[in-house]
C-alpha cells in the first residue's frame, strides 16, 4: 500500500480539495509544503490548528477560574470558586464511617 | 393524624370508611401515593447497606423499610401544615411501619443528629410514639386474622400508638344467606377479641354499616404528647422480704399491653448514651421492637430480669454502684421517684 493512502485526510494541506479520497500524491505533498513555508493562508495547517486549540483552552482556563483557583489552599474557604465547590462536594459525598448501634442486652424472662 | 389499616387486603375499604366516619372533615391520603415523593430518594440515599453478603436475605425487607419510612415522612410533611386532620390509609402492618420509623430515628440520632432530615424523622417518630397519632385497624371475623390483630394491637400499644378502635368487618349477615351457626360463631369471636383487648374499643359492622369510633382529633382534643402506653415505676415490691442485694435501691418498671399474652415476648435494655448502663427498655413482640425511654433514676440502674404475667411486663432494676456511690442516696432517689407516668 502506498504511504500516501495511509495519510489522514486532515493532514492534507489541500484545504479546498480536502476529503478522504483526495489526499494527492507525494509531489503534491512537497508542493503544498512549499506553499505552507511561503505563508499560504489557504486551508488549515497543523500549527494553526494547535494554536487555535491552545487559544480556546486558554480562554476556557480563564473563564473557569482555574487560574484563580491555583492560589486557593482550603476548598472550604472559597465557596464561590467552581473548582473548590466541586472538591468540597466530592469530599462530602465520600462514604462516612458505618454507624454501629450499641448492642441490646436481652434479659432473662420469668413467667410466674 | 389517623392511620387506617387492615389485616387483610380486602378490608382496606372498610378501614378507609371507618377512618372517614371517625374524622368526617379529614383529608384522606394513601401511603402508596407518596412512592414517588422526592423525600423517598433523599431518605434512601441517607443509608447504605454494609455487610450485604451476610444479610442478603434481609436486604429486600431493609429496602422496603427505608422506602415506607420515607413515604410516611412525606405523609407527615403533607399533613403538618394542614388545619384539618389527615387520614393516612396504610397497606400492611402499621406497627412495623412505626417501629421502623422509630428505629431509623434512633440510628440517625446516633449518626447524624444535627441534619435537618434527622430532625424531621425524630419529630415524626416522637409524634408516632408519643400518642399524637391514632390508629384504626380492621379484621375479618376469622380466628387467624383475629390472632394477628391481637398481636398488632399489642405491638401498637407498646410503640405508643393511640388505638382508636378495632373494626371487625364484614360480619356474615342473614340477608346474605349465612346460616345462624356461622353468624353466631362470628359474634362469639368478636366477644373474645373484646375480652382480649380490654381497654381498646372493638366494634363490628352492623347491617353492612361502619360504626363510629371516637377520635380525639375529631373531637378537637389537643394531643398532649402522653401516649396510651402506661409505664409505672415503683420501688421494688419485694424490698422487705426479698434478698437484700436485689432490694437495695431496686425499682420495677411495669407496662401493661392489651393482647400481650398472645405475643412472643423478649425484653432487653439498650443504651444510647455510654455514660449510663441503659437508656431504654426494649420490648420485642413477635419481631416488632418498641423502645421505652427510661427516666434519670432508672438510667442509673442495671436491669436484672423481666417478669411477664398475663398482659403485663415488669422489669426489675438494681442500683448501679458506679452511678450511686452512696447506697443511701439511691434509697432517697427511690423515695422521690414514686409513681411515674409515661416514660417515652
Amino acid at each position: 500500500m502506498d504511504d500516501s493512502d495511509e495519510r489522514p485526510w486532515w493532514l492534507s494541506r489541500d484545504g479546498d480539495a480536502g476529503g478522504p479520497g483526495e489526499t494527492g500524491d507525494a509531489a503534491d505533498h512537497e508542493s503544498n509544503a512549499q506553499d505552507r513555508s511561503a505563508g499560504s493562508t489557504q486551508g488549515w495547517d497543523l500549527t494553526s490548528m494547535l494554536g487555535m486549540l491552545g487559544s480556546l483552552a486558554g480562554q476556557w482556563w480563564e473563564s473557569s477560574g482555574a487560574g484563580t483557583h491555583a492560589g486557593h489552599d482550603d476548598p472550604a474557604d472559597h465557596p464561590d470558586c467552581v473548582i473548590c465547590m466541586g472538591l468540597t462536594r466530592l469530599s462530602a459525598s465520600r462514604a462516612s464511617e458505618p454507624v454501629v448501634l450499641p448492642a441490646v442486652r436481652w434479659l432473662p424472662i420469668r413467667r410466674p | 393524624m389517623l392511620l387506617a389499616s387492615s389485616i387483610t387486603p380486602s378490608g382496606a375499604l372498610w378501614a378507609e370508611s371507618a377512618a372517614r366516619k371517625a374524622m368526617p372533615t379529614a383529608h384522606v391520603v394513601d401511603l402508596g401515593d407518596f412512592s414517588d415523593h422526592p423525600l423517598v430518594g433523599e431518605f434512601s440515599e441517607s443509608f447504605s447497606v454494609t455487610g450485604a453478603s451476610r444479610v442478603s436475605g434481609d436486604l429486600a425487607r431493609a429496602t422496603a423499610s427505608v422506602r415506607r419510612t420515607a413515604m410516611m415522612l412525606a405523609a407527615f410533611d403533607v399533613a403538618d401544615p394542614r388545619v384539618d386532620p389527615t387520614v393516612v390509609v396504610v397497606d400492611g402492618s402499621v406497627p412495623e411501619l412505626v417501629s421502623d420509623a422509630c428505629s431509623f430515628s434512633a440510628l440517625l440520632q446516633v449518626s447524624a443528629a444535627e441534619t435537618s432530615l434527622a430532625q424531621r424523622v425524630k419529630a415524626m417518630s416522637d409524634a408516632l410514639a408519643g400518642g399524637d397519632v391514632e390508629w384504626i385497624v380492621v379484621t375479618p371475623p376469622e380466628r387467624a386474622a383475629m390472632e394477628s390483630v391481637t398481636v398488632q394491637v399489642a405491638q401498637g400499644c407498646a410503640l405508643g400508638l393511640r388505638v382508636a378502635g378495632v373494626l371487625v368487618a364484614p360480619m356474615p349477615r342473614k340477608r346474605d344467606g349465612w346460616p345462624k351457626k356461622i353468624r353466631r360463631s362470628a359474634r362469639g369471636l368478636v366477644e373474645q377479641l373484646q375480652d382480649r383487648l380490654f381497654d381498646i374499643p372493638v366494634q363490628r359492622s352492623r347491617a353492612g354499616k361502619v360504626p363510629v369510633f371516637a377520635s380525639r382529633a375529631a373531637r378537637g382534643i389537643e394531643a398532649t404528647g402522653a401516649g396510651p402506653l402506661s409505664a409505672t415505676i415503683s420501688p421494688e415490691a419485694g424490698s422487705s422480704s426479698g434478698s437484700s442485694s436485689e432490694s437495695d435501691g431496686g425499682h420495677v418498671l411495669s407496662v401493661t399491653l392489651p393482647g400481650l399474652q398472645h405475643c412472643d415476648v423478649e425484653v432487653g435494655v439498650w443504651s444510647q448514651d455510654p455514660s449510663y448502663p441503659s437508656t431504654h427498655v426494649l420490648v420485642r413482640l413477635d419481631g416488632v421492637v418498641a423502645r421505652i425511654e427510661l427516666n434519670s433514676t432508672l438510667r442509673r440502674c442495671v436491669a436484672v430480669e423481666a417478669v411477664v404475667a398475663g398482659d403485663s411486663i415488669a422489669v426489675s432494676f438494681r442500683a448501679d454502684p458506679g452511678q450511686w456511690p452512696d447506697p443511701r442516696a439511691s434509697r432517697g432517689a427511690s423515695d422521690q421517684t414514686g409513681e411515674s407516668g409515661k416514660e417515652g
